[in-house]
């Protein structure tokens, strides 16, 4: 009867006043605090910028300064780097979350938790943390000189691309370690074992049947990191060289010091359609139900 | 699935390296906060509790913390309101829209913050509402309620139907199983999504840095001080949040876990 | 609409044409029964026979599209589950997680803000019905699946209910205990004389418990009777094959003399009862059960195919050539069971045999 059943819709039960007083509050707040600022930005994307100015006439000029040359870099570069980020630590992630999943038993939450803890302290602690590490006067030339592999402190650790990489890798990380975990967790054994049994050897079993059916955890990952990279401002500002800015760069200092918020909410947009691109991508195949 | 040892022990100290690349850049923190030279660089040469000392004289950062918690308090409040009775409409009721919802609640967290904080920048400097704790506040209870959801929304899930049905069917109004079985059931994963919350808007300074007014947040402290570079104070009184938000997160894990 | 006869007392539980659709399909199709007081009462099918919809109908936690369901005389169709004085034992038992015995087996009473002592007094009266004393501080995931059922079961009967609804509770259970819970579940039943309606698909446990059987199929009901009558008259082909082992001879019906039938099978004629109007000529099937088949001088010869010795008696796979025969025999001391080739002849009593027309509703197995 109920065995199989959980705590879902319950058909003869009237939408009455239960249903609105759960529904409407977080809706509305929703609705309010969420979607009408990301639709206010939206529309001031359209909106002429004089000076210090916003002038409510219908524009695109916000879009093609966007696009032009001046900021183009910036956008291929943001792609390049989320891509990268993305990809790396998809790499990193999967053995890790493997073996949490599969070969860490009792200690599968425990270890779980305790990887991800630093995804709970503070975001700039742990940039400034890289800092300090690659610095010229950082723990990896103090390593570095001590092993003899140098001679004297290099400044080439630090404030370029791959400092930036390798803390934006570092940063969002947990983001693709969660989702992971669940899907290998959520992997049924015994298809594991009917692979063997019919013959296929580990890596065959891996190649064939665990990693298509993780595929949506995996998918869920890299949106999470490509999405969070991708907008990314504070580590490029921090630890990125001069010219390593990401188009989160741009967007913020147009809410900033430019104050040019048509032009920051143009490229704010063209962030986000392609961000929605790859939601809607996704959700067709059911890639965020794995959140 | 039988797998050679050797990969299991090969995989094991791989997840060991993942586990140290995590850690790593925490534990240099860490060191540094008694470390009793200026400069932060190896080696260390003594050690010692003076940035700790002086992290509890420093005044603004005291206003700092208490606006932390003034925010972070509010806005867990919020996020566990709104994201308790969200779980509920969205699993209890079959409407129109329900997957919509239930994957938009998502987006918040899955969009980076930059957007979040324009967008709502934007939306308040054209409602003309001043920025300050309450805007701050309204930011951090927006990422908060999708926290709180996923939670309780996974709790809900596991509860079986005929629970429900077990009291109504010995007498019990709506109301009653509501207080007597729903929400004992509930309750540990309400705390955990709460501890999440609370942990995530203590520790937030990329949309937090759109949303403040005059008022700082700790975090906001931090980052203007670490303009000027990092000191050994700002290390002590990080290592400090580092240690309470690590206690917060563990103890979200085990009430989570409480059936 | 039907008139409803004046409201007795002698039913505690009568449905009337009680129908609830999922969609098109009616999950329960027009269920009109009359459920006596203090009888043990059995709904019997195979999972989609409706027979769970009909219980969750009675217990309030569906609602039909038509019909109307009565409770000691009372209609109660439109009223929600907590306001039935009928409670239900789930199949999964449903104990409240976080609560301990006792406070399970109470909750009912809390509900209705009954003294502490009173409460006190029921519980341990319902703990020890059900023989659980001792354990009142564990909590439901310490306990066994036996200890679990039996605190379902007192915290249902802690406030005396008219009705206790029963829904597969023996399916969780190690096949080892099911027999003693049967008996004691039986037992129970008789001591408080609660009426009792049980939902299973196991036809033994149907036949063994209960005081009446209805049999359902496709949402509808297709008999009601007592065990003996359904094993021994079912009504028609499903029912006959649902019930029991028996085996199916299909032939054509040659002529009647009352209520002996005379068939033409394969092997060629053999006598039954009819159990309908059949018109002559029509297929039909004779239904033979393997213990009535006779191993002596009659109609047809067999071959022994397969031996079974079940200790108390013998089954023997039998085949005719054309037809493949279940039959049973008691053993008796000093026989031996007849060897695997034996030639043997084979017959029945006429009146042992029942003929019913072929609808092609024969399980096969």
């Amino acid at each position: 009867m109920s065995a199989a059943l959980s705590f879902t819709a319950v058909e003869h039960q009237r939408r009455g006043k239960g249903f609105w007083a759960t529904f409407l509050p977080p809706f509305l707040w929703m609705a309010g605090f969420y979607l009408v600022p990301l639709a206010v930005l939206l529309s001031l994307a359209f909106q002429k910028h004089e000076y210090v100015h916003i002038i409510q006439e219908f524009t695109w000029e916000n879009f093609a300064t966007a696009l032009s040359p001046a900021y183009r870099p910036a956008l291929i570069r943001t792609l390049y780097v989320a891509s990268a980020v993305t990809l790396v630590d998809m790499v990193i992630a999967l053995p890790a979350a493997y073996f949490l999943a599969f070969h860490a038993g009792r200690w599968k939450t425990l270890l779980t938790v305790l990887i991800l803890l630093p995804l709970w302290s503070s975001y700039l602690v742990r940039v400034f943390a890289w800092r300090i590490i690659l610095g010229k006067a950082g723990i990896l030339n103090w390593v570095l000189i001590k092993a003899g592999i140098l001679d004297a402190p290099s400044p080439m650790f630090v404030y370029n691309l791959f400092s930036m990489g390798l803390t934006l890798c570092y940063i969002w990380l947990p983001f693709m370690i969660l989702p992971l975990v669940t899907a290998f967790e959520r992997l049924p054994r015994n298809l594991l074992e009917a692979s063997s049994d019919l013959g296929a050897d580990g890596f065959a079993t891996f190649r064939r049947v665990t990693l298509p059916l993780v595929m949506p955890g995996l998918l869920a990952g890299s949106l999470s990191v490509f999405s969070l990279t991708s907008g990314d401002y504070l580590t490029p500002a921090l630890i990125g060289g001069p010219g390593d800015s990401l188009v989160g760069n741009i967007i913020a200092g147009q809410f900033g010091v430019a104050s040019n918020y048509p032009l920051g909410s143009a490229i704010s947009a063209l962030v986000l359609a392609v961000l929605f691109v790859l939601m809607a991508i996704l959700a067709k195949k059911r890639v965020l139900e794995s959140f | 699935m039988r797998q050679s040892r050797t990969t299991k022990w090969i995989l094991g100290f791989y997840t060991l390296g993942v586990f140290l690349f995590m850690h790593i850049p925490l534990a240099v923190i860490v060191l540094f906060s008694f470390s009793d030279k200026r400069v932060l660089a190896l080696p260390i040469r003594g050690w010692t509790l003076d940035w700790y000392r002086q992290m509890l004289e420093d005044e603004r950062l005291y206003t700092g913390l208490f606006n932390s918690l003034k925010v972070a308090s509010t806005a867990t409040l919020l996020a566990t309101f709104l994201g308790t009775l969200g779980a509920f409409a969205v699993m209890r009721w079959k409407f129109f829209g329900r997957n919509v919802f239930r994957s938009a609640v998502v987006i918040p967290i899955l969009l980076p913050g930059i957007v979040t904080g324009v967008a709502m920048l934007s939306f308040f400097g054209t409602a003309g509402i001043p920025l300050g704790l309450a805007t701050v506040i309204i930011g951090h209870a927006t990422f908060g309620f999708p926290v709180v959801f996923n939670m309780v929304n996974a709790r809900l899930a596991r509860l079986p139907r005929s629970l429900e049905e077990a009291s109504a069917d010995l007498g019990a109004t709506p109301a009653q199983t509501f207080r007597r079985v729903i929400f004992p059931s509930i309750r540990s994963a309400i705390i955990a999504g709460a501890l999440l919350a609370f942990t995530l808007s203590f520790d937030e300074i990329v949309v937090t840095i759109f949303l403040t007014g005059k008022d700082n947040t700790l975090p906001m402290e931090i980052y203007s001080r670490l303009r000027f570079g990092m000191t050994p104070e700002i290390n002590a009184a990080v290592t400090a949040i580092l240690t309470a938000s690590a206690v917060l997160v563990l103890l979200s894990t085990w009430f989570s876990r409480k059936a | 609409m039907t008139v409803l006869p004046m409201p007795t007392t002698q039913f505690s539980v009568q449905l009337r044409g009680a129908t609830k659709r999922y969609g098109i399909t009616a999950a329960a199709d027009a269920v009109t029964l009359d459920i006596r007081r203090g009888e043990f009462f059995t709904l019997l099918g195979s999972s989609g026979s409706g027979k769970t919809t009909t219980l969750r109908l009675i217990g309030g936690f569906e609602f039909p599209d038509e019909g109307r369901i009565l409770i000691n005389g009372r209609d109660v169709t439109s009223q929600p589950a907590h306001e039935r004085n009928v409670h239900t034992v789930f199949q999964d038992y449903a104990l409240f997680p976080h609560m301990n015995v006792f406070t399970n087996v109470a909750y009912a009473c809390e509900l209705k803000r009954l003294p502490r002592e009173e409460i006190r007094k029921r519980v341990n009266r319902a703990i020890s019905l059900v023989q659980l004393e001792g354990l009142d501080r564990r909590k439901p995931s310490q306990l066994s699946g036996g200890q679990q059922q039996r605190v379902a079961l007192a915290r249902a009967l802690v406030d005396e209910p008219a009705v206790l609804l029963l829904d597969e509770p023996l399916s969780a259970l190690d096949a080892k205990i099911r027999t003693e819970v049967r008996e004691e579940l039986k037992a129970l039943q008789r001591n408080t004389g609660i009426t009792f309606i049980y939902v299973t698909h196991d036809q033994e446990e149907a036949l063994t418990l209960s005081d009446r059987v209805a049999v359902m199929r496709n949402g509808r009901v297709v008999q009601v009777d007592t065990p003996i009558q359904l094993y021994e008259y079912p009504a028609n082909l499903f029912v006959a094959s649902f019930i029991g082992k028996a085996n199916f001879l299909p032939g054509l019906l040659l002529s009647l003399d009352g209520k002996k039938a005379q068939v033409r099978v394969s092997e060629g004629v053999v006598e039954g009862r009819i159990t309908s109007e059949i018109p002559v000529g029509a297929r039909v099937r004779v239904m033979i059960r393997p213990e009535n088949i006779r191993l002596m001088p009659g109609n047809s010869r067999v071959t022994v195919k397969q031996t079974t010795y079940l200790g108390h008696s013998t089954e023997y796979i039998l085949s005719s050539g054309k037809q493949t025969l279940r039959a049973l025999e008691i053993r008796r001391l000093g026989s031996t069971p007849h060897p695997v080739g034996t030639e043997l002849p084979c017959g029945w009593n006429w009146e042992d045999a029942l003929v019913y027309e072929d609808d092609g509703s024969v399980l096969t197995f």
